[in-house]
C-alpha cells in the first residue's frame, strides 16, 4: 500500500488507544472524588458552582456526563489546575510548560544521538575487545543510573566543586539567570516569555548573551536526562549492528572488494539504523513525558514538576490533562516512528 | 517358587502404589493450601479494596493475607495446573513428576515473597519434591527425566562455559552475590539499627568516630529463687572487661545485690571480689588470693555493693555464698550482678545523615527492603504477564486484541507516573503499596514479550506436529511453546530487577514511598538532597548502591542475553 | 576452448576452524586447477568443503576459521598487453585483496533472498562495483556524446532483449513523446562542435564529477542487466531486491559479479535455492555468457546434473580433500576414484531398472577427528592397509585425469 494509506491506517489504529486513556482517567477521577473538582478550585466563588455544574452536565446521568466530558476536552476546556500557585486553565499551563520540557528533551536527544550512534558502531565493530567492554559498561551504567542521584552529582561537581576550585562552572538551577536578563533588557522584570523556548526567544530578543546563558543552563540537565537515552541508543545500535554484520549481504559487499569502512558505514549502517531510529523516536516520546525527576532536581519549570505536584495535591484536572497529553505524545511519537521506519526500509513501504 | 516371586512383585507393586497415593495426597494438600490462600487473599483483598475505595472506610485485614494479590492470582493459576499434576501422580504418569518438580520449585520461590505463611508452604512444597528422590519412588521417573533433560544439560554446561568466558557477566554475578549476601547479613553486619539515630552525630563525614557514648548494662547474673533447698555453698564466677567496653572518661561499675531470706533464722551473705580471672583464682593459694582481693564483706541477710572498676581491660572474679544456721527449712534468695559501662559507638564508616543515622548501617537495612521489593515485583510481574501473554498469543483473536489494547493503554503512561497514580489510589503510601503499584505497572512488559514469542513459535512446524499427534492446547502451550520463551523472559526479568529498583527508589525519592526516616535508598537520597553541597556523602552513598546493584543486574542480564541467543551460540 | 594455461591454481590448501568442540579440519590439502576459458564444476556432498574453498579463494573466511597454509595462484592477464603475472592470493596484503575481490574474481552466492542489500536499488548495487573498479571517464564521455547526438536525431534507442510487454509499450511511448522539432542551425552547429571536442578528448578524458560518474556507472549497470537477460532492465534497475523474483535477483547478482569483467567467476551453489525451471534458465544464461565474457567459471554444486550441463571439467571433493579431477565426459564415463564411482552409481538413471539404489555405506566423517590416511577409507570397498596410514596424493593416472587413491579402479 502507499505510504499515505499506511499513515492513515496507523492513525486510525491510534484512536482507540487515546480513547481508552481518556476513558480510564475519567473513570479514575470519578472514583477518587467529585468530578466537579476538575473545573473549580478553592478560589472559585461558591455561587458560581451550580452554574459550572450545569455547563459540564454534572447532574446528569453518567453516560451524558461522559459525553459532556469529551466535548469539553474537544472544546479546549480541560479544567482548572490549582497546583501552579494560582489557578490556570490546564491548557494554558500546558502551553506554558511544554516548551520548557521540549527544549530539555531535545537537548537530551542531541546528546543521545550524537554520542550514542558512533559509540554503538564502535562497540559493534570492535566486539569483545577492551573498547567494547568499556562502552558496554558505560551504556549499562546509563541504564542503571538513578537519574535523580546523577543530577545531584552533576550539580555537586560541575556547579559547586568547580566553583570551589575556581574553574568555570555551570549554573545549578533553573532555565535562565534572570538577573542577567534584567541587565540585558534594562528593566526590572527580566525575561518575559514569547515562545518560552529560551534559545528561540533569545534570538527573538536579539540577546546573544541570553542565548549563551540558556545554553549553559541546558547542558547539565540535558546531559543528565540524556544519559539514559544515550545508553539505550548505544545498546540498540550495537546490537542491531551486530545482527546486520552477520547478514549475507555484508559478505556480498566484502566480496565486491569494498573497503571495510565502506562496508560498515554504507551497507551495514543503513540497515542497522532502522531499528535504532524507531528506538530513538519512542525514547523521545518517553523523554517528553517522563522528565519528572530531572526537572525536580534542576528546578526546571516544565511538565514533569507540574505533574508531580498535581499528583501530590490531588489536582484532578491537572492529572487528567497531563495524562491525556502524554497519551497524545506517545501516540504521535509512535506514528512518526512508523513513518520513519517506512521511509528507511523499502520493504515496509510496499509490503 | 513362582508364587513367591509373584508375591514379591505384588508386594513391591502395592508398596509403590501406597507411596504414590501418599505422594499424590500430599501434593493435593499442597495445591489446595496454595489455592485456598490465594483465594482468600484475592477475594478478600479485592473486596477490601473496592469497599475502601467506594466508602473510604479504613478497614484492615490481617497482614498475613494482604499485600500480595498478584501472587494470589498466581497461586490460583498454579493451583489449577497442580490439580492435574497431582492426579497424574496418582496414576503414576511419568510426566507428572517432572512437572511437579518444576512447579513446586517455582511456587516455593514465589511463596518466599509473601511472609511467614509463605515460608511454611514453600518448605512443604520443596519437601514433596525431595520425597521424589526416595528409593521406592525414584525409578518411576528419574530415568525418563534424565533422558529428556540430557540435551538440555549439555546446553546448560555450554552456557556455563560461555559465562566463564565473558568477563562482564562474571563481574556482574560477583557483584550481585556480594551485595545480596551482605544485605542478607545486615542484622549481623550493620553496627547500628535501621532507624537508630545518634542525635549528637549529625552530618558527620565518612570515617568519623561517634561522639556519643552508649551506656550499656550487662546482666551477669540475675536470678530470684523462691522456696529453694540449701543454696550451693560457694558460688564462684568471673567476668572480663573487653576493649570495646573501655572509654576514656567513664570507668565502668559493677553492682552486686544479694539477699537471703530464711524463715527460721537470718542467714548471712558473704561476698568477695578479686581482680584476677576465674582460672587464675583457682590456681592461686589462699594467701595469694587474698592479695588480689579488692572487696570483701559479710553481711546480714542482704548486701548491696557498687564497686568502681579501673578503666582498663582486666578480669575479675567474685565469690559469694549464703550461710544459714539451720538449713532444713526452705528459704528464698535473690542475686543480681550487673555491670554498667560506657563504650563508644561503632565508627560511622560512611558518615551520618542529618539526624544522626549511620549511613553504612542504613544502607544495609535499606538493601533488604529494596531488594525484596525488586525481586518480588519482578517475579510476580513475570509470571502474571507471561501467563496472560501466552494465552493472548496462543488463542489469538479477540482475546489477543483485548490484551493488546490493554497493554497499549498501560504503555501510554510513563512508568513513574503510573506507579505514582496507583500508589495515590491505594491511599496509604507505604512499601507494600509501592510493590503493588510496580507490579501493576510492569506486568504488561512481560505480557507483550511473551505474546510476541508465542506468536512466532505458534507458527512453527513443531507446534503443528505436536497438534497432529493429539496434544491438547494446554499441553502444547506449557510443554512446547513456553520453554522456548524462557530465554528473552529471563533476560528481561534480570534486567528489570534493576529497573524496578530504580523506579522504586525514584518513587521513594519523590515522596511516594515509605515515611521519612525509613531505610530506603531513594528516601535516603531525598533526605540528603538539601545538604548536597556541604555534606555530599549523605546522598552519595545510597545512590552509589543503587547504581551498583542495578548495574550488576543489568550486566548479568545483558550477558545472559548474549549467551542464550541461539544465533550467537555458534560452537 | 580450453587454453593450456591455468588462471587459478590452488595447491595444498589447509583451512581450520577453531570451535568449542575442537578443531575442525575443514580443508586438508585441497588441489584445484582452473584453466583459462574453462568451466569447472566443483562437486561434493554437503560439508565436504566446497564453499569453504570458494570463500578461501577470496579470503572471506571469518574467525574462528583460519587459512593455515597453501597457495592460491591467480594468473592475471593484462587486458591490453596480454602479459601474464602470477599472484599468490594468500600472500597479498589485505588492502591488495580489495583489488582482487569483485575485480579479478567475482562470486555469486547461493541464496538470492538474503544476499542483496535490501535497502539499496538493484542498479545502484551493481553500479557500486563498477565505480569501485573501473575507469569510467571514457564511458562518461561517450554518454555525453550520445546525449548530444540524440538531440540532433531524436528517436527511440534500440532496446535489445526486452522480453516483457512493458518494454514495447515504453518504446512506443518513447516514439510518441519525442516529436521531431526542427532546431535552429546555430544550435546544431554548436552541438556538433561540442561533439567534436568531446571526441578529441577520448584519449585522455577529463576527471569526472560525482553526478556524471554515477550516471555513467548506472548506465553500465543497466547494460550488465541487459547482458544477463533481465527483462525491462531500466525499470528493474530502479527497483529494490524484494520486489524481484528469485530468478531475477540471481540474475542481478550474476550481473554484479561480472560487472568488472573478472578473470574468474565463482558460482557457489548459485542455483540451489531456485526452482527447477528458474534453475534451467540461469544455467542457460551461464552457458550463453561463457561465450560472451572472457571469465573462467568455477561452478560449485552438489548436483551432478548441473555439472553435466554446464561444465567441461570436474573436480570431486570429499571431506576436505580433492579426490578426482578430469574432463566431464571422462568422469561420467570412467570414474576412477571409488567415491566418484559410488556417487555416479547412486544417481537414479531412467534407463536402469533396479530394485534398490546403490549407496555408499557409512556417512561423512567428523572433521574434528577425521579418519587417518585417506579420508574415504572407512567407507571404501577397495580399502587396503596403506589407505589407513598414508594420504594418497593427486596423481595424473591417465592423461588429464587426476586421482588421489591408492587403489584406483577402472581402466587406465
Amino acid at each position: 500500500m502507499k505510504l499515505r494509506d499506511f499513515v492513515i491506517r496507523r492513525m486510525i489504529l491510534a484512536i482507540p488507544v487515546v480513547f481508552g486513556v481518556v476513558t480510564i482517567t475519567w473513570i479514575l477521577s470519578y472514583i477518587v472524588g467529585d468530578p466537579i473538582a476538575m473545573y473549580i478550585t478553592e478560589r472559585t466563588p461558591p455561587a458560581a458552582i451550580p452554574g459550572i455544574r450545569a455547563i459540564h452536565g454534572l447532574d446528569e446521568p453518567l453516560y451524558v456526563q461522559y459525553f459532556y466530558y469529551i466535548s469539553s476536552l474537544l472544546r479546549g476546556d480541560w479544567g482548572q489546575s490549582r497546583s501552579v500557585g494560582g489557578d490556570m486553565p490546564v491548557l494554558e499551563v500546558i502551553a506554558r510548560r511544554l516548551p520548557a520540557t521540549t527544549e530539555l528533551a531535545i537537548v537530551a536527544m542531541v546528546f543521545a544521538v550524537v554520542l550514542g550512534i558512533p559509540l554503538g558502531i564502535l562497540s559493534a565493530t570492535k566486539k569483545d575487545k577492551p573498547v567494547d567492554h568499556v562502552t558496554r559498561v558505560f551504556a549499562l551504567a546509563g541504564v542503571s543510573m538513578p537519574i535523580f542521584w546523577f543530577g545531584l552529582l552533576l550539580k555537586y561537581l560541575l556547579y559547586y566543586q568547580f566553583g570551589v576550585w575556581h574553574l568555570p562552572n555551570l549554573p545549578g538551577d533553573g532555565r535562565i539567570d534572570n538577573e542577567l536578563w534584567k541587565a540585558l533588557l534594562g528593566n526590572s522584570r527580566g525575561y518575559v516569555p514569547i515562545t518560552n523556548f529560551i534559545l528561540v526567544d533569545s534570538i527573538l530578543y536579539g540577546e546573544p548573551w541570553g542565548f549563551i546563558d540558556g545554553v549553559t543552563h541546558l547542558i547539565m540537565p540535558g546531559f543528565c536526562l540524556g544519559y539514559l537515552t544515550l545508553a539505550i541508543v548505544t545498546r540498540m545500535m550495537r546490537s542491531s549492528m551486530l545482527e546486520v554484520l552477520k547478514e549475507d549481504y555484508i559478505t556480498l559487499a566484502r566480496s565486491k572488494g569494498l573497503k571495510e569502512r565502506v562496508v560498515i558505514y554504507r551497507h551495514a549502517l543503513r540497515n542497522a539504523m532502522i531499528p535504532t531510529v524507531t528506538v530513538i523516536g519512542l525514547a523521545f516520546g518517553g523523554l517528553m513525558s517522563g522528565a519528572v525527576l530531572t526537572e525536580t532536581i534542576f528546578n526546571w519549570d516544565g511538565l514533569g514538576v507540574w505533574a508531580t505536584r498535581a499528583i501530590l495535591q490531588s489536582d484532578i484536572a491537572a492529572i487528567n490533562g497531563f495524562t491525556l497529553l502524554v497519551a497524545l505524545i506517545f501516540v504521535g511519537a509512535n506514528l512518526i516512528v512508523d513513518l520513519i521506519y517506512g521511509a528507511l526500509d523499502p520493504r515496509i513501504r510496499f509490503g | 517358587m513362582v508364587t513367591a516371586d509373584n508375591n514379591d512383585l505384588q508386594s513391591s507393586q502395592s508398596k509403590t502404589r501406597t507411596v504414590t497415593v501418599v505422594l499424590s495426597t500430599l501434593q493435593f494438600l499442597f495445591v489446595f493450601a496454595i489455592m485456598a490462600s490465594g483465594l482468600i487473599a484475592l477475594v478478600g483483598g479485592l473486596g477490601l479494596f473496592i469497599v475502601n475505595a467506594l466508602t473510604h472506610a479504613g478497614l484492615v485485614m490481617p497482614s498475613i493475607f494482604v499485600g500480595w494479590p498478584f501472587q494470589a492470582l498466581l497461586f490460583l493459576i498454579l493451583g489449577f495446573m497442580g490439580i492435574t499434576n497431582a492426579k497424574g501422580l496418582r496414576e503414576e504418569e511419568t510426566y507428572a513428576y517432572s512437572s511437579i518438580l518444576y512447579m513446586n520449585l517455582l511456587s516455593a520461590l514465589v511463596l518466599l515473597s509473601i511472609g511467614i505463611l509463605g515460608y511454611f508452604l514453600a518448605v512443604f512444597g520443596v519437601l514433596i519434591v525431595l520425597l521424589f528422590f526416595m528409593p521406592s519412588v525414584k525409578p518411576l521417573w528419574y530415568g525418563q527425566f534424565k533422558e529428556d533433560a540430557g540435551p538440555r544439560a549439555k546446553e546448560f554446561r555450554y552456557s556455563l562455559h560461555l559465562i566463564k568466558r565473558s568477563p562482564l557477566v562474571v563481574v556482574g554475578i560477583v557483584i550481585i552475590t556480594s551485595i545480596v549476601t551482605i544485605v542478607l547479613a545486615a542484622p549481623l553486619l550493620s553496627p547500628y539499627g535501621a532507624e537508630e539515630r545518634v542525635w549528637d552525630d549529625g552530618k558527620l563525614p565518612p570515617g568519623s568516630a561517634s561522639s556519643a557514648l552508649k551506656s550499656t548494662r550487662l546482666d551477669l547474673v540475675l536470678l530470684s529463687d523462691v522456696d529453694v533447698q540449701p543454696y550451693p555453698a560457694e558460688n564462684i564466677s568471673g567476668f572480663s572487661m573487653t576493649p570495646e567496653m573501655i572509654t576514656t572518661n567513664y570507668p565502668p561499675t559493677i553492682n552486686f545485690y544479694l539477699s537471703l531470706n530464711a524463715t527460721t533464722d537470718n542467714g548471712t551473705v558473704y561476698l568477695a571480689v578479686y581482680n584476677v580471672s576465674v582460672e587464675e583464682y583457682g590456681a592461686l593459694a589462699p594467701a595469694e588470693q587474698a592479695a588480689h582481693r579488692i572487696y570483701e564483706n559479710q553481711g546480714l541477710a542482704r548486701m548491696r555493693v557498687t564497686i568502681q572498676l579501673p578503666n582498663r581491660t582486666a578480669d575479675y572474679t567474685w565469690v559469694f555464698h549464703f550461710d544459714a544456721v539451720e538449713k532444713t527449712v526452705p528459704w528464698d534468695c535473690a542475686v543480681s550482678i550487673v555491670v554498667y559501662y560506657n563504650h563508644w559507638r561503632p565508627i560511622h564508616y560512611l558518615g551520618t545523615d542529618d539526624v544522626g543515622g549511620d549511613i553504612f548501617s542504613r544502607i544495609l537495612w535499606a538493601g533488604q527492603t529494596d531488594l525484596r521489593i525488586s525481586i518480588s515485583v519482578v517475579l510476580v510481574a513475570t509470571v502474571v504477564g507471561a501467563i496472560i501473554g501466552a494465552i493472548a498469543g496462543y488463542y489469538g483473536g479477540k482475546i489477543d486484541e483485548l490484551v493488546m489494547r490493554v497493554t497499549d493503554i498501560f504503555f501510554a503512561f510513563p512508568g513513574l507516573i503510573l506507579a505514582m497514580a496507583i500508589v495515590m489510589a491505594l491511599g496509604v503510601r507505604n512499601l507494600d503499596n509501592i510493590a503493588l503499584a510496580l507490579m501493576v505497572t510492569w506486568w504488561p512488559v512481560y505480557a507483550r514479550l511473551v505474546r510476541g514469542q508465542v506468536l512466532t513459535e505458534r507458527e512453527k512446524l513443531y507446534v503443528e506436529a505436536a497438534r497432529s499427534v493429539g496434544a491438547s492446547d494446554r499441553r502444547i502451550l506449557l510443554a512446547h511453546i513456553l520453554p522456548n520463551t524462557f530465554q528473552p523472559l529471563i533476560v528481561q526479568a534480570t534486567m528489570d530487577t534493576g529497573g524496578v529498583l530504580l523506579t522504586a527508589a525514584g518513587l521513594a525519592f519523590i515522596g511516594f514511598g515509605p515515611p521519612v526516616g525509613s531505610a530506603e535508598w531513594g528516601l535516603m537520597i531525598s533526605g540528603g538532597q538539601i545538604y548536597m553541597y556541604n555534606y555530599p556523602w549523605i546522598a552519595f552513598f545510597p545512590g552509589l548502591m543503587i547504581l551498583m546493584t542495578a548495574l550488576a543486574f543489568n550486566l548479568v542480564g545483558d550477558g545472559i542475553r548474549d549467551i542464550l541467543d541461539p544465533k550467537l551460540r555458534r560452537r | 576452448m580450453a587454453s593450456a594455461d591455468s588462471v587459478l591454481r590452488i595447491k595444498d590448501l589447509y583451512v581450520n576452524f577453531y570451535t568449542y568442540e575442537g578443531v575442525v579440519r575443514a580443508l586438508d590439502g585441497v588441489q584445484l586447477d582452473l584453466k583459462r576459458g574453462d568451466t569447472m564444476g566443483l562437486v561434493g556432498e554437503t560439508g565436504c568443503g566446497k564453499s569453504v574453498t570458494s570463500k578461501a579463494i577470496l579470503r572471506l573466511i571469518d574467525p574462528p576459521g583460519r587459512i593455515e597454509s597453501g597457495s592460491i595462484i591467480l594468473s592475471d592477464k593484462d587486458r591490453n598487453t596480454g602479459e601474464i603475472t602470477d599472484i599468490d592470493i594468500l600472500q597479498l596484503h589485505p588492502k591488495e585483496m580489495l583489488g582482487i575481490r569483485g575485480n579479478k574474481i567475482g562470486i555469486v552466492f547461493q541464496d538470492p533472498a538474503t544476499y542483496p542489500n535490501p535497502v539499496f536499488r538493484v542498479a545502484d548495487q551493481i553500479a557500486e562495483v563498477i565505480i569501485l573498479h573501473q575507469d569510467l571517464r571514457r564511458d562518461a564521455l561517450q554518454m555525453k556524446i550520445r546525449e548530444l547526438e540524440s538531440i540532433l536525431q531524436p528517436g527511440p534507442r534500440p532496446d535489445e532483449c526486452d522480453i516483457s510487454e512493458d518494454s514495447s509499450q515504453s518504446s512506443a511511448s518513447q516514439r510518441a513523446s519525442s516529436p521531431p522539432t526542427p532546431l535552429p542551425p546555430e544550435k546544431v552547429e554548436s552541438i556538433r562542435q561540442r561533439i567534436a571536442s568531446y571526441q578529441a578528448m577520448m584519449d585522455d578524458p577529463p576527471k569526472l564529477d560525482k553526478k556524471t560518474l554515477k550516471a555513467a556507472a548506472r548506465q553500465r549497470a543497466i547494460d550488465m542487466l541487459r547482458l544477463v537477460k533481465m527483462p525491462a532492465p531500466e525499470r528493474v534497475g530502479d527497483q529494490y531486491p524484494h520486489e524481484l523474483s528469485g530468478g531475477m535477483r540471481q540474475r542481478a547478482l550474476i550481473a554484479m559479479a561480472l560487472a568488472s569483467d573478472p578473470l574468474v567467476l565463482i558460482c557457489d551453489e548459485a542455483t540451489t535455492a531456485l526452482d527447477v525451471t528458474v534453475q534451467a534458465q540461469v544455467l542457460k544464461l551461464l552457458n550463453e555468457l561463457k561465450a560472451k565474457v572472457g571469465s573462467s567459471i568455477l561452478i560449485i554444486t552438489h548436483d551432478l546434473g548441473i555439472v553435466a550441463e554446464t561444465c567441461n571439467r570436474v573436480t570431486v571433493m570429499y571431506a576436505g580433500t580433492t579426490v578426482e579431477s578430469t574432463a566431464t565426459h571422462e568422469l561420467f564415463e570412467n570414474p576412477i576414484h571409488p567415491y566418484t564411482a559410488g556417487l555416479l552409481n547412486a544417481v537414479p538413471k531412467l534407463h536402469e531398472n533396479k530394485e534398490r539404489f546403490d549407496q555408499i555405506v557409512g556417512s561423512v566423517p567428523n572433521l574434528i577427528s577425521p579418519p587417518t590416511g585417506c579420508r574415504f577409507h572407512p567407507r571404501c570397498k577397495f580399502a587396503t592397509d596403506i589407505c589407513s596410514t598414508d594420504r594418497p596424493e593427486l596423481r595424473e593416472i591417465k592423461p588429464d585425469h587426476w586421482v588421489a587413491c591408492h587403489n584406483p579402479q577402472g581402466e587406465f
